[in-house]
């Protein structure tokens, strides 16, 4: 498996490291808040389930709540090598944005 | 729903898609979201949204199958890879069935698309209440004529005097009917003139009746001297379209000159239309040197003309009250006879629009007409070969079965159930439609341009209509499939382990259906192969017939349109050029007339015996304008008398042919000869000749009674004989001389002889599409005939070796084994003769010459499907007959 981060992989590891730790529902909030654009939630999930394949998530059960209709969540955290691979995504992306001419 | 509640079917859905292990987590989420979605986007939204999220949790689906339930989906995959095995095992035997299903459904794609055009025409959003209004005369109880067109007074009275008429439109073409011709030129450049056919004047309502997409400009047709093309034309006069508007454009017919002002571009919209037209001109334009006869004429049926009903109204009822309009415009219908019926009377009828183009009976059809029987017809076809391809299917998979008794029975001692294995074979009959549908779907992608080039349409996949066909034949091809799994699939299933595994399992399951199947096949190729037969003697016979003129190398030159002088004026020019046309060499013989053999004929001139006014005497023959130079130019003969000649003068003469003759009442030709009879019962005409009859229409019409004066002046059409020698510079010295004497008019002519078959051309077109399904249908039943054969003589190899050792001849053995197939073919033969018969004669009773029903019409078809019945199954049959019986008796 390729551990380097697709573009939607990218920004959901961006939200949850955000929130420190976060869960889909909560995910797809801040998605359409921060990019203004509809995501579906299984869209999420999916992306979730593989990061946390590739190791740069973690999970655990958290609080059920009421509007959940008593269900628990899966609460998700970003690892430290979750947290390095982004840092390093950023900065190559930061580096070369250095490097494009200005256009104003 | 209270707030907060997802919907049930929501959460049905979800946990029948959704991985199990997610289920807790999604279903949570999605409710936690349908919560705040809620407050925040309002309930319905929310719904929506949840939805959604419902549906797009297929892409967590994957491994719920295996853990949700992990049998069936390794099950599932089981079947398909052994069918698969299966497929590959036999590879022969599924490569029949997978192309003999592939051909039957590639046809009926065909079909459908062919039948899908022919049914799209006229369909604007509100075509259900828009009609066409038609009309037929009779005066003292006898009908003169039927026009699908009508008057010019008809469409405004109707707008005013009828509540329920929400709008009407006409449409006026200078060439409808007698061959008139409309020439537009740019007025900067004179050299850039055409003759246009599609040409009509129009009322401004015409483009909202049928939807018209207007591309540029806007729709002024309600403004005089005002113009609309479509781009191909705004590209053929001004080489662009944007170019084109506010240019000018002049127009010419016989008649009449216009400048016309370039209002807009239109398209024409996405269905087809039964009168079509490239070029509009504004109605008013038109009708202002003469409102008389453009707005208010009850007499003159030129008018195309289109009226919008209002929501809900009948209209049969506007029918009936048309009657009474007619009255209130036409006062001198009001007159009566003794017995207190009107003399004469009209009557209206509204035809809506989108049945025009196949259920026209006016012999003066504008537009292009099909024939609602062929295309019925073509539909149940298309049902049958589909329904052929799947009976091959389920013969060849039921004779199979016994093949694979062995292996149903092995399936069954290690626990299968039957429903299992009926699942099983499902799947296998599943896949091999699915791959024979893929397959179709490539034969019509690859034989599409052949297909249009025979039905003369531009057709494609996509023109397949949605609603009417698409639902239909997803759902016929899910029942066949079904159907087709399902028989054998029981079957299959059906055989008992321990016998099969004995090796005793020899009972022949299914075979008086197989045999009610084949019989059925036969029976509709045989079926096919007669009609292609008969349809293709007829139009031969059509070909073939005797005339009675000769139209081998005679050139049609239109009249000009363009003129600076009146009718009588004009006759200096036209005797130049005829004279100077005989002066080319190759030129025979030359003539004018107002009519050439080809066109329809619509009767409606009175010709009467005796001088009267009185009506009952009055027989309405059609009349036919002509020079001295048209009968000797087209060969045709005279019983009696001669034809027009330089030498009769002083008094005007008439020719009758030989029909007119007899509705007048004259005995014989001599008797007729040198009488003077009455043309609109007061002009006298001295009969100077007596016409054999020729055939002016198809031959699917009788022939008509028929007059000819003489006039110099009606040059619509040059007829011109030529010799057989240098057709081509002919033609060209010919146009030259055109162009010099006949300036500003384009120079068009054609060969009588394809003017006239071009009446035959809907026939050939149903002719080529008959047989080619006919081949198509009869190489499936073939391809099924051969799997079927090849696989029952494989059945009795041992026996057929014993045969030998015993002493059997091949022929012997042969006869034995193709006996069955040639009974079931001539039971099918006996079943498809009486059909076959029936429809044939009502098929050739729509022609008033035809050809005789004889039987070879049926026994050579019957020959043909036995002879290709038996080369399918001889190879077979004959490979076996000749092994030797060792070879076959060896194992064991």
């Amino acid at each position: 498996m390729s551990l380097t981060l697709g573009a939607l992989e990218e920004i959901i590891l961006l939200l949850v490291l955000k929130q420190k730790e976060s869960y889909g529902a909560e995910l797809v909030r801040l998605y359409k808040d921060q990019l203004h654009k509809e995501i579906t939630l299984p869209a999420v999930v999916v992306v979730l389930k593989r990061l946390e394949k590739k190791g740069f998530l973690k999970s655990y059960v958290g609080e059920p709540t009421e509007e959940r209709g008593g269900r628990r969540k899966i609460m998700y955290e970003a690892t430290k090598s979750g947290y390095q691979v982004i840092e390093e995504a950023m900065e190559a992306k930061n580096t070369i944005w250095q490097m494009v001419p200005k256009l104003s | 729903m209270t707030n907060g509640k997802t919907p049930r079917l929501g959460s049905w859905l979800l946990k029948l898609l959704c991985r199990k292990e997610y289920l807790d987590e999604v279903k949570g989420d999605l409710e936690e979201n349908f919560y705040w979605r809620t407050k925040e986007v309002g309930l319905r939204k929310a719904r929506i949204r949840y939805y959604l999220d419902v549906f797009s949790t297929v892409r967590l689906t994957k491994v719920n199958l295996s853990s949700y339930n992990g049998f069936t989906r390794s099950m599932f995959l089981s079947f398909i890879k052994s069918s698969f095995r299966n497929f590959r095992r036999q590879w022969t035997y599924t490569f029949l069935n997978i192309f003999g299903l592939a051909l039957g459904m590639a046809a009926a794609l065909f079909i459908l698309e062919y039948v899908s055009d022919e049914l799209n025409y006229n369909k604007p959003s509100d075509a259900d209440r828009i009609y066409r209004v038609s009309n037929d005369y009779y005066r003292f109880k006898k009908m003169i004529y039927e026009s699908s067109m009508t008057f010019s007074g008809v469409g405004p009275a109707m707008q005013r005097d009828l509540a329920d008429v929400e709008k009407y439109a006409r449409l006026f073409s200078a060439s409808t009917g007698w061959g008139g011709a409309m020439i537009l030129t740019r007025p900067d450049q004179p050299s850039v003139n055409f003759k246009e056919h599609k040409l009509f004047f129009a009322d401004p309502g015409l483009i909202d009746l049928f939807d018209i997409p207007m591309l540029h400009g806007a729709n002024e047709l309600d403004q005089l001297n005002t113009i609309l093309l479509t781009p191909e034309m705004a590209v053929k006069y001004f080489g662009d379209v944007t170019d084109a508007i506010g240019q000018t454009l002049r127009y010419n017919d016989n008649a009449t000159e216009y400048e016309l002002k370039v209002a807009g571009i239109f398209e024409r919209p996405d269905y087809n239309l039964q009168v079509d037209f490239n070029v509009l001109i504004s109605y008013s334009t038109r009708a202002q040197s003469d409102p008389e006869r453009f707005e208010n004429d009850w007499g003159g049926n030129a008018f195309i003309t289109f009226v919008k009903l209002r929501q809900g109204a009948n209209p049969s009822g506007i029918e009936e009250a048309m009657d009474e309009l007619t009255l209130k415009y036409k006062p001198g219908y009001l007159e009566k006879n003794e017995s207190g019926e009107y003399n004469r009377i009209n009557r209206y009828f509204l035809t809506n629009i989108q049945d025009i183009h196949l259920n026209s009976k006016y012999q003066n059809e504008v537009g292009t007409i099909g024939n609602a029987t062929s295309v019925n017809l073509l539909q149940v076809i298309a049902v049958f070969i589909v329904v052929v391809a799947w009976i091959n299917f389920i013969n060849l998979t039921t004779a199979k079965s016994i093949d694979r008794a062995r292996e149903v029975g092995v399936r069954k001692v290690l626990g299968a159930r039957r429903k299992e294995l009926v699942l099983q074979f499902f799947t296998e009959a599943f896949l091999i439609n699915l791959f024979a549908l893929v397959f179709a779907v490539g034969i019509v992608l690859l034989g599409q341009g052949q297909f249009n080039g025979f039905t003369e349409k531009d057709l494609g996949l996509e023109s397949i209509q949605m609603d009417s066909f698409v639902v239909p034949g997803v759902m016929i091809f899910i029942l066949g499939t079904i159907l087709s799994g399902l028989y054998p699939a029981l079957i299959l299933s059906s055989h008992q382990a321990v016998l099969t595994l004995k090796g005793k399992y020899r009972k022949q399951s299914g075979i008086s259906l197989r045999r009610g199947l084949i019989v059925f096949q036969l029976l509709f190729s045989s079926l096919l192969i007669m009609a292609t037969l008969a349809i293709n003697r007829q139009l031969n016979y059509m070909n073939d017939q005797e005339m009675g003129f000769d139209m081998d190398q005679v050139l049609i030159f239109r009249g000009p349109a363009i003129r600076d002088v009146t009718n009588e004026a004009h006759i200096p020019s036209i005797r130049t050029f005829k004279e100077r046309v005989l002066s080319i060499a190759n030129v025979k013989s030359v003539g004018t007339s107002s009519v050439i053999p080809g066109i329809g004929i619509l009767r409606g001139i009175v010709l009467v015996k005796q001088k009267t006014q009185n009506g009952d005497d009055m027989k309405s023959i059609e009349r036919v304008v002509v020079d001295n130079g048209f009968h000797r130019t087209l060969g045709m003969n005279f019983i009696a008398g001669e034809g027009f000649d330089e030498s009769i003068r002083g008094f005007a003469p008439i020719v009758l042919n030989e029909a007119a003759m007899l509705e007048l009442g004259f005995q014989d030709a001599q008797e007729a000869l040198g009488q003077t009879i009455y043309e609109f019962g007061q002009e006298e005409r001295v009969i100077v000749g007596i016409l054999e009859n020729y055939h002016h229409e198809s031959l699917n019409r009788k022939i008509d009674p028929m007059y000819f004066v003489r006039n110099e002046a009606f040059d619509t059409f040059y007829v011109i004989r030529l010799a057989n020698a240098q057709t081509a510079s002919a033609i060209k010295a010919i146009g030259n001389l055109y162009s010099e004497i006949f300036p500003g008019n384009p120079a068009e002519y054609y060969f009588l002889d394809s003017f006239f078959n071009n009446q035959y051309k809907r026939d050939e077109v149903n002719s080529k599409v008959f047989s080619s399904f006919a081949l198509m249908a009869i190489v499936v039943a073939c391809l099924g005939l051969y799997g079927l054969s090849s696989f029952s003589t494989v059945q009795r190899t041992k026996e057929i070796g014993i045969r030998k050792v015993l002493g059997a001849k091949v022929h012997s053995i042969y006869y034995l084994l193709s006996r069955e197939i040639i009974l079931l073919a001539v039971l099918g033969f006996l079943l498809a003769a009486p059909i076959a018969n029936y429809g044939i004669n009502r098929w050739l009773e729509g022609f008033a010459y035809h050809i005789d029903v004889k039987p070879w019409l049926f026994l050579l078809p019957f020959a043909l499907v036995l002879v290709v019945t038996l080369l399918a199954v001889s190879q077979k049959i004959i490979s076996t007959a000749l092994t030797n019986p060792v070879k076959s008796l060896r194992y064991e």
